[in-house]
């Protein structure tokens, strides 16, 4: 059965941002439907919270939100966790890898693209 | 030595319910009993393996048991087989 | 910098305190031998630890005192600790191979996990959690000596606990041993544990997945059940804000249990009962009596996670437990209820699992093919209803003759009582769940051969709206306030006031505050919901009006969009 999972976006500053512009040019579109939200320094937490809460309902069409963020622990991650939202899933670690990884399945379930964003986000990683 | 065919006949097959009562009979007894499936076989006495025979309703198992007891052993077996392990058929 | 942690959660509350790590699920996959000298001292070590474990198990199957359900999960895994061919093997690897006892037992649960593997048949494979869990508890046990059980040391003591999993024991011991609150990486919200955490209280949050590898020993933590998150290391705002909601949390609960010794009154003097509803026959030890009764006892659980079926005397057990902390307050007892959405054990199975088990043969249609299950556990309630107030409810009724062929099951039950000499209720009332539209249509027919009726809201709103219950890309649109539903309810509580029989909600709607309001307009004077749920919903009932509200009825029942529906029911 084909899924619309939505994906939000949620690191330091704009490394969402040109990470997602990069994952784009190199697959030559975006399969899913992806907001970004950039936090800076002087960002109130909550604002952004509530702004990430919207962003949410409006990409949840049913399937749920697969939540991407840098590191865990840190502002753009807690923010993350603390949005309640029935169906989503965060993961952490947000890489090259792991977004050009969940965008070659667009058709799968929530829990199946956060599992391929972790192996995605892992498999990058390597000695060269 | 005696070796028997029988037939698993209740709906639910050797599951867990119907494995023990399979070893509380076979510890009634002194002689080896092995259930064996195709390829697979299992002492009696053990649960885990008589599990997993994964044995559906309508498998075969051939029954192989020896010792002095061996002949009250196979009855009683027998008889667990064809009324369904006690659940009806 | 605090990091918070996402998780799924299980029952109320905030907790605030250190954690405590507890590793359950240690097999051990690296290789370890004895030398040759070693090997009958090894063997025995094995030996004695199988024979500690038994132990063990009776134990603390004897400390829960008579929990039989507990007691039925611990016999399973006790026939898997006497299996012969487990024993063998590893006594043979320990001979033969010079493996240590842990690493033959490690060896031994490898090949039985994948002989497991091939296995087709669900329920046989699921077996293989439960030796897991024993392979677990026996290197635990070689590892440490004799060292006592893990959540029976005191140094849990107002800790937060942090697992893989937990079992139904582990939670009960933690309860016991004043632990704070369980966080799981694992786990279901409708576990066993999970029900148990509920009703001890216990503030509890599962699917957690990086609590173990963020979360080190004697971390603080901060458990937001309400937003299913948990703070490792909190800084000084966010403890100070929580700290304040947990005053404000133990206020409200304090003022609450001055609610509880009041008379349930309305404004307008009407007197409404307020009943529980029961899971477990052991969580009837943690009720604080200030209900007018139970009004639905669940009984499933004493058929699930078993290989066989509970018998006649293990349920008269069970059931008498209820009605002597009851003490003369009706108790509502409802027959076995399988299918839909609660997990179907072996034991009870009929065949292959149904393509749509909610329309298939569950409640009282499962009974009257099964005679013998359904005429045993009546046996079982009339005789631990002697000289008390007993009330029998048969789930899932859509026709008359269901009730009648339901009442000769009973008679003939009776009679074999009588002829076994057995004392036992013949006064009992006798009622019927109202789940399926077909039977609230036939509310007036109907309520003309019972003594009561019940009303469970969850399945009426599942078959009227055609929604399941547990499928999350429909569960938004779940909405008991349907005026189709409401209409329904309406009618069933009007034919029995007609009928002169007690109706009583005892879904999930009675419990849920935005609802009261609603469901006295209705004209409900019996509500049954979770003991948890009782202090908000009397303090509402106590603030209400029931005649008012009844005269705003009419407008609700006519909203048919939801928005406006909502806001004039929020308006009560």
């Amino acid at each position: 059965m084909k899924m619309n999972v939505g994906i939000l976006i949620i690191t330091h500053s704009d490394i969402g941002k040109q990470i997602l512009l990069t994952a784009t040019s190199v697959f030559g579109i975006t399969p899913f439907r992806v907001e970004v939200l950039s936090v800076d320094n002087y960002d109130q937490p909550n604002d952004v919270k509530q702004l990430g809460e919207k962003y949410i309902n409006f990409l949840d069409e049913g399937d749920g939100v697969l939540v991407l963020t840098d590191i865990i622990g840190t502002t753009p991650s807690n923010i993350a966790a603390s949005i309640n939202h029935t169906n989503m899933k965060v993961v952490a670690g947000l890489n090259l890898s792991m977004i050009l990884n969940v965008f070659n399945y667009p058709n799968k379930s929530l829990d199946q693209l956060a599992k391929k964003a972790i192996e995605g986000g892992i498999d990058g990683i390597m000695k060269i | 030595m005696i070796t028997k065919k029988l037939l698993i006949m209740n709906k639910l097959g050797l599951h867990a319910r119907a494995a023990a009562k399979v070893v509380s009979t076979a510890n009634k007894f002194k002689s080896n009993i092995t259930l064996v499936k195709g390829d697979k076989n299992a002492d009696a006495r053990s649960i885990m393996k008589i599990l997993m025979l994964s044995a559906s309703k309508g498998s075969d198992i051939e029954i192989i048991v020896d010792g002095n007891d061996q002949k009250d052993a196979m009855k009683s077996l027998e008889k667990l087989f064809h009324n369904g392990f006690d659940e009806g058929i | 910098m605090s990091i918070i942690l996402k998780g799924d959660s299980v029952s109320k509350g905030i907790s605030i305190g250190q954690a405590i790590i507890v590793n359950k699920d240690r097999i051990n996959y690296v290789p370890s031998f004895i030398k040759k000298s070693q090997c009958s001292k090894e063997i025995k070590k094995f030996t004695n630890a199988l024979a500690n474990l038994k132990k063990e198990y009776k134990k603390s199957s004897k400390k829960i005192k008579g929990n039989d359900t507990i007691i039925k999960l611990m016999e399973m895994q006790l026939s898997f600790i006497e299996d012969n061919s487990f024993k063998k093997n590893i006594i043979n690897k320990i001979q033969n191979n010079l493996f240590t006892s842990s690493w033959s037992i490690s060896e031994e649960y490898l090949t039985i996990k994948s002989s497991f593997e091939d296995i087709q048949d669900k329920y046989i494979k699921e077996r293989l959690i439960d030796i897991k869990q024993m392979v677990i508890s026996l290197l635990e046990l070689l590892e440490s000596g004799d060292k006592k059980d893990n959540f029976n040391n005191t140094n849990i003591e107002n800790r937060i606990i942090i697992t893989d999993e937990i079992t139904p024991k582990d939670i009960i011991d933690i309860h016991y041993n004043k632990g704070l609150g369980v966080i799981t990486s694992h786990g279901s919200k409708s576990s066993h544990s999970a029900i148990l955490s509920k009703s001890l209280s216990l503030p509890m949050i599962v699917k957690a997945e990086s609590s173990k590898s963020i979360i080190k020993n004697n971390d603080l933590l901060i458990m937001d059940t309400d937003s299913q998150t948990i703070i490792v290391n909190p800084d000084n705002l966010e403890l100070k804000y929580f700290k304040k909601i947990q005053s404000k949390r133990n206020i409200i609960e304090k003022d609450l249990k001055k609610v509880l010794k009041k008379k349930t009154i309305t404004l307008d003097k009407v007197k409404i009962n307020i009943m529980s509803n029961l899971e477990l026959a052991e969580e009837v030890k943690y009720l604080n009596n200030d209900c007018d009764g139970i009004g639905l006892f669940r009984t499933e659980y004493l058929y699930m996670n078993r290989v066989d079926l509970p018998n006649e005397e293990e349920q008269l057990s069970a059931y008498k437990k209820v009605f002597k902390k009851l003490k003369g307050k009706p108790v509502t007892l409802r027959t076995l209820d399988i299918g839909s959405d609660k997990e179907v054990s072996e034991n009870i199975k009929v065949g292959e699992i149904a393509k749509n088990p909610a329309l298939g043969l569950r409640g009282v249609r499962y009974s009257l093919s099964e005679k013998n299950i359904f005429k045993t556990q009546v046996k079982a309630m009339l005789r631990a209803g002697y000289n008390a107030h007993l009330r029998i409810l048969v789930p899932m009724i859509t026709s008359l003759d269901e009730i009648i062929d339901a009442k000769k099951l009973i008679n003939e039950a009776k009679i074999e009582l009588k002829e076994a000499k057995k004392k036992f209720n013949n006064n009992y009332d006798l009622g019927i769940m109202i789940e399926v539209p077909a039977c609230a249509l036939q509310a007036d027919a109907l309520s003309e051969h019972v003594d009561f009726m019940s009303i469970g809201t969850n399945d009426l709103v599942q078959y009227t709206l055609a929604i399941d219950r547990i499928d999350d890309e429909v569960s938004s649109l779940y909405d008991p306030t349907n005026p189709a539903v409401l209409y329904l309810i309406k009618k069933v509580i009007k034919s029995c006031d007609k009928s002169n029989i007690d109706v009583t909600v005892c879904g999930e709607m009675a419990g849920e505050k935005i609802y009261t309001k609603l469901l006295l307009g209705l004209g409900l004077k019996t509500f049954s919901m979770h003991p948890q749920a009782i202090p908000e919903i009397k303090d509402i009932i106590l603030k209400s009006d029931k005649k008012k509200l009844s005269r705003k009825i009419y407008k609700i029942l006519e909203c048919n969009d939801l928005l406006n529906r909502t806001r004039l029911i929020q308006s009560l």
